[in-house]
């Protein structure tokens, strides 16, 4: 891994200056974390791989105007362009479903996540995500991840702010229904 | 509220990697390699970009730039179409007036060599008007009363000559015998015949002169005229949130882009420079007072925005060329030699050929990305304009003019954010240079 800061530097400048098995270097150590990334925001396989695709060629395109700050500044950077790609294939091909699904009288849902999810590996954490409807997703996504506050989230989504809050109080709903059922059916196999 | 659950999965999200869709370094490797040009950053120390941000748009700039170079030739072609329609009809007429002209004079001629041989006294007034035909004779005081026969049409006209050769062969006659009475009587009697000839060959000049006004006027019905116009002033305003120029594609990026950070205390600036347009037009002469202007026009617009918060802010940066293709109806109120007014109304349709959007975004004045984009719009700019014209002849080929109006831009609903989205009704001032053929 390139742990090593000045290594990184030099890879930056490799890039900067067109090498391709500098992009290559790059790709290989930032793909796998980005997909990740796309895979919050959006589900579909082929989805994924044309916005990582334009994410990449954006990154290096635009990375020789990236201020380098330091280990985790790259990366930040670069999921920050696959966020906007995600958001933008999201505003253009799928309608922010901002559909209620019935409310449904769940525990709070808060004591179920704040329990160790240590069982569920992350990927079907991940999944789960995913599968979650439009609105709620990329709400969630935003506010979990992106560190977003609601008032951001409308303004970037164009939605009222208290819709905001609705949303990601459904998505935390859906997710603990997954998450029970998950380890519903994962006691029904072990049994 | 307790966000421990957020952190934790947060963190674990962090260290976490799906594997990458299979194939997707291949098609980017392709990618890379196709647009190799635009990774070539061997010159960015100027840091502001110049990427081409997307391959798809590339050609259909080509396109709209095929698409300009075709409105050109078409406009070359027609202003050249013009030329060489004009000459030859110009020509034609020439030719017709000198027949003309010769058929009459022929038959001028022939009559005054009648008189010639019969008449030797009068004759040298006879020749003298008649040669210098356009002059008239000093002594026809004496009007006679077949002037008024005379008609304006020409076969009449030399039916008229033909009876008046007859009775100035009767007349000569009429000489002969009482010459020795009264050859002064004598000689005012031709003479009265000589006016009336005079007459005859006064009204064919006058027809030779409304004739050859005619062909002076046609000569100058075709005016081209090259001139350049912008509006009063440019236009800026300043509000509050976020602003942007961009498409909803880069909207997006650009909201995100800002979003990093808080919204609060944002402002936008937006400054529109005053739009350029250089035309070549054609101006038509209806008549004195009517003409029509029609030809080519090209704009250029730009402008400029500013979102900005406490330590960040993008720039973006518009430039919009058009092409387009005005029809104006213009009326001479008054004139004189020199100086020519006019009241000018009319349209212009403009097709936005070409375009640029580049975004310049800054984190603590720090430039940390550059993207520059095509930008184009589909729609078609209609506008209408009306002006008061002041033309200055400098010589009977060049005119100057100035031509203070308003100008309305309709919205064609782009999204294209202009000057003329942003102010629709503008004064302008078109200055110009109007060129007058075969003068």
């Amino acid at each position: 891994m390139l742990r090593d800061e000045s290594r990184e530097r030099e890879l930056l400048q490799q890039i900067v200056g067109g090498d391709k098995n500098a992009m290559k270097t790059f790709y290989d150590i930032y793909s796998g974390y980005l997909t990740g990334v796309c895979s919050r925001y959006v589900s579909n396989k082929e989805d994924i791989k044309d916005i990582l695709q334009e994410s990449f060629l954006n990154i290096f395109k635009s990375i020789h105007n990236f201020k380098y700050r330091g280990i985790g500044s790259l990366k930040a950077w670069s999921a920050r362009i696959v966020v906007n790609e995600s958001l933008k294939h999201i505003k253009e091909n799928e309608k922010m479903q901002l559909t209620s699904l019935p409310d449904w009288d769940l525990p709070d849902h808060n004591e179920i996540l704040d329990s160790d999810l240590e069982d569920i590996p992350t990927s079907e954490i991940l999944k789960m995500i995913s599968s979650l409807p439009t609105g709620y997703r990329t709400v969630f996504n935003l506010f979990v991840f992106e560190g977003k506050s609601h008032k951001e989230i409308a303004s970037i989504l164009d939605i009222a702010e208290n819709s905001s809050a609705s949303q990601l109080h459904r998505a935390k709903s859906l997710l603990v229904k997954e998450i029970e059922l998950y380890r519903i059916n994962k006691n029904k196999n072990e049994r | 509220m307790n966000d421990k659950w957020q952190d934790k999965l947060r963190s674990r999200m962090e260290s976490h990697e799906e594997s990458a869709p299979e194939g997707l370094w291949e098609s980017l490797e392709q990618q890379i390699v196709s647009e190799k040009t635009l990774f070539d950053y061997k010159t960015f120390e100027n840091k502001v970009s110049k990427i081409t941000n997307s391959k798809t748009t590339k050609p259909v700039i080509k396109k709209h730039r095929l698409w300009g170079i075709g409105i050109v030739a078409a406009a070359a072609a027609v202003i050249l179409l013009f030329f060489v329609l004009n000459i030859p009809n110009n020509n034609q007429i020439n030719e017709f007036l000198i027949n003309d002209n010769q058929t009459t004079s022929e038959l001028i001629d022939n009559s005054v060599s009648e008189i010639d041989e019969t008449v030797k006294l009068p004759l040298e007034v006879t020749t003298q008007t008649t040669v210098s035909g356009i002059k008239i004779a000093k002594n026809n005081t004496i009007i006679s009363d077949s002037k008024t026969s005379i008609s304006k049409n020409k076969e009449s006209v030399s039916k008229e000559i033909i009876t008046k050769k007859s009775s100035i062969e009767s007349s000569d006659e009429e000489y002969k015998e009482v010459v020795p009475k009264d050859s002064n009587q004598k000689e005012n009697m031709i003479k009265e015949d000589l006016t009336d000839k005079q007459n005859i060959y006064r009204k064919n000049d006058q027809l030779l002169a409304s004739s050859t006004g005619l062909n002076n006027q046609k000569k100058s019905r075709w005016q081209t005229n090259i001139s350049m116009s912008n509006t009063s002033s440019g236009f800026s305003e300043t509000y509050s949130g976020y602003g942007t120029f961009a498409l909803e594609e880069t909207v997006d990026r650009q909201y995100a882009f800002t979003s990093q950070y808080t919204r609060e205390r944002a402002y936008t600036d937006v400054k529109h420079d005053q739009p350029i347009t250089f035309g070549l037009t054609l101006r038509y002469n209806l008549n004195d007072r009517w003409s029509l202007t029609s030809g080519l026009t090209y704009s250029f617009l730009s402008s400029r925005l500013r979102s900005e918060s406490s330590n960040y802010f993008y720039d973006d940066t518009q430039k919009l060329h058009y092409l387009g293709i005005p029809l104006n109806v213009a009326y001479t109120f008054w004139q004189n030699n020199k100086v020519l007014t006019y009241i000018s109304a009319g349209g212009l349709v403009e097709k936005n050929i070409a375009g640029k959007l580049t975004s310049n975004y800054y984190i603590d004045n720090e430039l940390e990305m550059a993207t520059s984009k095509s930008v184009t719009s589909r729609q078609l700019q209609w506008s209408v304009n009306s002006a008061i014209g002041i033309e200055y002849r400098v010589s009977d080929l060049i005119g100057v003019y100035a031509e203070p109006g308003v100008v309305y831009y309709f919205n064609n609903s782009s999204e294209l954010e202009t000057i003329y989205k942003d102010r629709p009704a503008n004064f302008n001032l078109r200055l110009g240079l109007r060129l007058n053929f075969n003068k």
